[in-house]
């Protein structure tokens, strides 16, 4: 590469004419269906503020996020749809009739180390549905979801379902703060994955209350607690007056510092608690199987909650319904342990699987995220559930089973033997194109026999020459290159040139 | 730029200017300014090579562009500005000078706040109760984002600032710093804390090379190889001692053995032992002197020389060893790897 050749981007690859061919294929395949199930187009930019998802996602796909600063203010490539959506449905579709069916398709960005070979830019095609929609809109979402694979020939699928929004009820049963509760929810993969565990989750919550004993220690207090609220500001008094803290830069106030210690500490006595959260946690993330048989290790962990059986209601609800969309119970396996990553989602969450060997590849995902539109900043609650594919993913998959696409393909090539032959050749091509794809052979210096060659390795299946000859004799002729045959039809009138053009 | 000249940066000014310098002069590596003023000099031991003085950030900057072929600087900047530049290479990661690390750090008042844990509490109050981020005073703001993200703190905004990040919370720019610390004086000055688990990045001056020059200009990559060498072998020798002592004994054997009964003391093969020819010290029952040398590990100085005594030995010798050449330069065997050749 010389000094002035950039190169490519590591982890941005280009799509050769057979791969854009393939993507492109497979992209209109799914739209279509898409668009059948009544969902209409719209885009939004590749370039979003980054505190759009910042907000809700989580951590993991925060630490990928391919952001950057312009004048001071930090941008990101989208690294999803779901709220690129939230925001366009926040900011001119609030006071539409409901439910808004919208398809998304484009690039997204992640922001892999560059010490990893791993790609930056993705492929995603998916839907949104806004608006209340209930058990219905669940089962559409993942029968819309499966059908696309089905249309595309993927065959050898499994629909995963887990529930985020009955973990995060049965969580609300146990007294713990928001932020615990947040996190402790956050951990629900990390306890069925081989390599952390429950030992690896209890090690991370452990760091919520670490160094507690000493700070209070540098109170000069014997470690106070505060029972009721009542106590708590009588203790932080006693605390603010007993404190020598010093200065503690203009962020915060010796009273803000107090007083997070009086949190933390309450936070310790909720210790018990949280490893009682875990227990349920570690019960239901273990719960993995067909519908009726995880349905039944669930009830088996249910209290006895009107709220929480209502929930499991619907989604027992929107689960039998798929198989009204032809999915049987076969093809579907419950997991009470999915979360996907993603703290927006607030229901129903599904993935679809295929299997590689040993290990599952994903194909597309989503789930319900009634909250994120109102965090967004819209007037009101407003239920929503969405899911994308996986264009790259799905493709390596058809690619695995022998899937092949023909690129567009140029039907004739138009040959002007001389200058003096231009423009009827461009005259002539520009007729043509109307009804066929037509390449106009344009090198400086003519030579039949290249133009022949040329039109050879690339397959075209006919040459249309154009030379003195012909114009003479107000004709063209036409070479059928892979019969080697060749027939003459007149310039005044190419009907009959278009027939065999377009039927052959 | 004359093909067959190599430029190799070094910093003009910083914590690791005049240190660099140092360095090179213990590599038998003498810089050499015509003129102070001047950004440029030459080392006589390698007269095809240029140098080029330049600020640390610069030197990444022109190494990663190829307009300068190696450069020392510190693997701070190196992380910070490369993370993204493929075309910088680390030929040396660590040659043990310039050590700081790259922490975050509060105000000593929010004892509430020792862990990274804290600071996301800390980040989400601020968005709670004040309304806005949590302000990161910093001058290495891609290090510094991909930390906070990695350890949960999403709601930040980053003050990139030159100079004096330390000041930023008491005069009211930063709420927290992300800045380096070698000693840990300077925080504690202005009264901030470093977070136990907040180390972002441990640094050190590092040689690096652009690959693309590497690869395609033998010159460059003969000056990497001997640079490499000299600078393998100098770390090396920092290690070891050689000890020289008079030994009497019945043989060289017997000596030996002696010797190499301590394992501190057996040397990188073993010991070599040369018969002492002195004139006046008359033949006796006890055998003969020997004069015994031997490569020892700096650590084990002392446990060497207590036991040559115990075994007779006598003016004992020990000399730093400058250069330790090994079959192969580790370093220049691992850019060999990467370079395919």
């Amino acid at each position: 590469m010389s000094p002035t050749m950039p190169g490519r981007p590591p982890g941005f690859h280009d799509r050769s004419v057979q791969e854009t061919a393939e993507a492109a294929a497979v992209a209109a395949d799914l739209q279509r269906v898409m668009t059948r199930f009544g969902y209409q187009p719209v885009e939004t930019p590749v370039v979003e503020y980054a505190d759009l998802f910042l907000t809700k996602s989580g951590d993991e796909a925060i630490n990928r996020l391919f952001n950057f600063e312009m004048y001071g203010r930090q941008l990101c490539l989208r690294s999803e749809f779901t709220a690129s959506a939230a925001r366009l449905y926040v900011e001119r579709h609030q006071h539409e009739l409901k439910p808004i069916r919208w398809q998304f398709a484009g690039p997204i960005f992640r922001y892999e180390s560059p010490q990893r070979s791993h790609s930056r830019q993705f492929t995603m095609l998916g839907t949104e549905l806004i608006g209340p929609s209930g058990v219905g809109g669940d089962a559409e979402t993942m029968a819309l979801a499966v059908s696309g694979l089905m249309a595309v020939g993927l065959q050898n699928w499994t629909l995963v379902i887990g529930h985020v929004g009955l973990v995060g009820q049965l969580l609300d049963r146990f007294d713990l703060d928001r932020r615990t509760r947040r996190l402790v929810l956050g951990h629900i993969e990390n306890l069925r994955r081989p390599d952390r565990g429950r030992k690896y989750v209890e090690d991370q919550l452990e760091r919520l209350y670490a160094g507690l004993p000493q700070q209070l220690e540098r109170l000069n207090s014997p470690g106070p607690t505060a029972q009721t609220d009542g106590d708590m500001g009588r203790v932080l008094e006693i605390l603010l007056e007993s404190a020598n803290l010093g200065t503690t830069g203009t962020g915060r106030t010796n009273e803000d510092v107090a007083r997070r210690l009086l949190n933390k500490q309450r936070r310790a006595d909720q210790h018990q608690e949280v490893l009682r959260a875990l227990d349920l946690l570690e019960a239901l993330a273990a719960i993995e199987g067909p519908p009726s048989e995880a349905f039944r290790a669930l009830d088996a962990l249910l209290p006895d909650d009107q709220a929480i059986r209502l929930t499991v209601h619907s989604f027992r609800a929107a689960v039998d319904l798929l198989a009204a969309y032809g999915i049987g119970p076969e093809r579907i396996s419950l997991e009470m342990g999915l979360a996907r990553g993603l703290n927006y989602y607030t229901g129903i969450v599904f993935e679809v699987h295929t299997q590689v060997g040993d290990s599952a590849s994903q194909l597309c995902g989503g789930g319900r995220y009634d909250d994120l539109i109102r965090v967004l900043g819209a007037s009101q609650d407003v239920p929503a559930i969405g899911f994308a594919y996986g264009l790259e993913r799905i493709l390596q998959e058809l690619r695995r089973g022998g899937f092949k696409v023909v690129p567009p393909r140029v039907q004739a090539l138009v040959v002007p033997i001389d200058d003096a032959d231009n423009a009827e050749a461009a005259r002539v091509s520009t007729l043509l194109r109307e009804h066929v794809a037509i390449e106009l052979y344009t090198p400086p210096t003519r030579n039949l026999s290249q133009a022949l060659a040329q039109a050879d390795q690339r397959g075209t299946p006919y040459v249309i020459l154009i030379g003195a000859a012909e114009r003479e004799a107000q004709q063209l002729t036409l070479r059928n290159m892979r019969a080697g045959t060749q027939l003459t039809y007149p310039l005044s009138d190419l009907t009959g040139l278009i027939e065999k053009l377009v039927h052959e | 730029m004359n093909e067959s000249h190599v430029t190799l940066a070094l910093p003009s000014k910083g914590a690791i200017a005049e240190p660099t310098l140092d360095f090179l002069r213990s590599c038998d590596l003498r810089v050499v300014q015509t003129n102070p003023r001047q950004y440029t000099a030459t080392i006589p031991a390698l007269p095809h090579v240029d140098v080029l003085f330049q600020r640390v950030g610069d030197i990444v900057y022109k190494v990663a562009d190829g307009t300068v072929d190696l450069g020392i600087t510190g693997l701070d900047v190196v992380h910070e500005i490369a993370g993204g530049l493929d075309d910088v290479f680390i030929l040396h990661e660590n040659l043990r000078y310039g050590a700081c690390q790259l922490v975050v750090a509060v105000p000593e008042a929010w004892i509430d706040v020792d862990t990274m844990a804290d600071v996301v509490d800390v980040s989400l109050d601020f968005r709670e109760h004040k309304h806005r981020n949590l302000r990161v005073a910093t001058k290495f703001t891609n290090l510094a984002r991909q930390f906070l993200h990695r350890h949960g703190v999403h709601h930040f905004t980053l003050v990139e600032a030159e100079g004096a990040i330390e000041a930023a919370p008491m005069l009211g720019y930063g709420d927290i710093i992300v800045d380096l610390s070698a000693t840990g004086t300077t925080l504690r000055e202005n009264h901030l804390k470093p977070i136990s688990d907040g180390v972002v990045l441990e640094s050190n001056a590092c040689l690096i090379g652009n690959l693309r020059r590497l690869q395609q200009c033998a010159p460059v990559l003969n000056t990497a190889r001997v640079l490499l060498e000299v600078i393998d072998a100098a770390l090396n020798g920092r290690n070891y001692y050689q000890i020289t002592a008079n030994i009497r004994g019945a043989s060289a054997e017997a000596v030996a053995h002696a010797v190499a009964a301590n394992t501190t003391t057996r040397g990188l093969q073993g010991p070599t032992v040369a018969p002492i020819f002195a004139a006046n010290t008359p033949e006796s029952d006890d055998g003969q002197w020997y004069s015994i040398t031997i490569i020892v590990k700096s650590v084990h100085l002392i446990d060497a020389v207590s036991h040559l005594r115990s075994i007779g030995g006598t003016q004992t010798t020990v000399t730093p060893v400058r250069f330790v050449f090994m079959a192969q330069s580790p370093s220049f065997t691992r850019l060999t790897e990467v370079l395919k050749i």
